[in-house]
């Protein structure tokens, strides 16, 4: 099917589909989502809602900002979605581009959302604790994780 | 909005299909009400200031008609070559 979006017209197949059954905190009335990949934004991605075309997120990676990032999925979560292999999860982080400052970018590793590939079934997951807060900068986390990789790799 | 009231160590049930929710007042303290809360283990339960920020932030992503121009190569060369 083709879909009107804040990011232009896209295409989506059946199997694309991803289902919040609880919608997502400030959406809660929309649930079919789909994740897409535009050449000209990578590596950002775009979670588009089915149901409202003024609905696009981007989402990124969370390991390309952080490279050490971690995550817990606890027991509820792993229930709620109905996971039953770990290597069949998703996860991707929301990301916020404040108007006309790419530069001010922040993401959210706080609360990621988490998808179940197996059934599709996704939510966005907010922890009672995080290591993590809703606003980091992009940039700052990049220059981290830059620095971080070259003393890995013995540079300098 | 149902109001009732409860002292401490006294409970609410909320039945729903997907089995029973129960509140419990663990104790009270000044301003500060120490609430337990047992719910089918898939129930996701959240303080509502945290999910008020959630929300927010994401309403705050959106990205508005025809601005993705502006977004075109965000990260440089750096991140984008494989």
């Amino acid at each position: 099917m083709t879909i009107q979006t804040n990011v232009g017209e896209i295409q989506i197949e059946e199997n694309d589909i991803v289902f919040f059954s609880q919608g997502l905190p400030g959406f809660e009335t929309l649930s079919k989502f789909a994740i897409i990949a535009l050449e000209d934004t990578k590596p950002i991605q775009w979670l588009v809602s089915l149901e409202d075309q003024e609905v696009s997120l981007p989402v990124i990676d969370p390991w390309i900002v952080r490279f050490d990032y971690h995550l817990d999925i606890p027991k509820n979560i792993i229930d709620y979605l109905a996971i039953t292999n770990q290597e069949k999860v998703f996860i991707l982080s929301i990301v916020r581009i404040p108007g006309n400052q790419p530069k001010a970018m922040t993401v959210n590793l706080a609360a990621p959302i988490i998808i179940n590939l197996e059934n599709n079934q996704a939510l966005q997951y907010i922890p009672e604790k995080s290591d993590y807060t809703l606003r980091h900068l992009v940039k700052e986390e990049l220059e981290r994780t830059k620095k971080m990789t070259q003393e890995k790799n013995g540079d300098g | 909005m149902l109001i009732l009231n409860r002292k401490s160590e006294e409970e609410i049930y909320i039945e729903t299909p997907q089995g029973r929710i129960t509140l419990k007042v663990i104790g009270i303290d000044g301003k500060a009400v120490k609430l337990g809360i047992d719910a089918p283990k898939s129930f996701p339960i959240y303080r509502e200031e945290l999910y008020r920020q959630v929300n927010i932030e994401n309403r705050e992503s959106v990205i508005k008609k025809d601005a993705i121009g502006e977004l075109s190569h965000l990260f440089g060369n750096t991140q984008t070559k494989k």
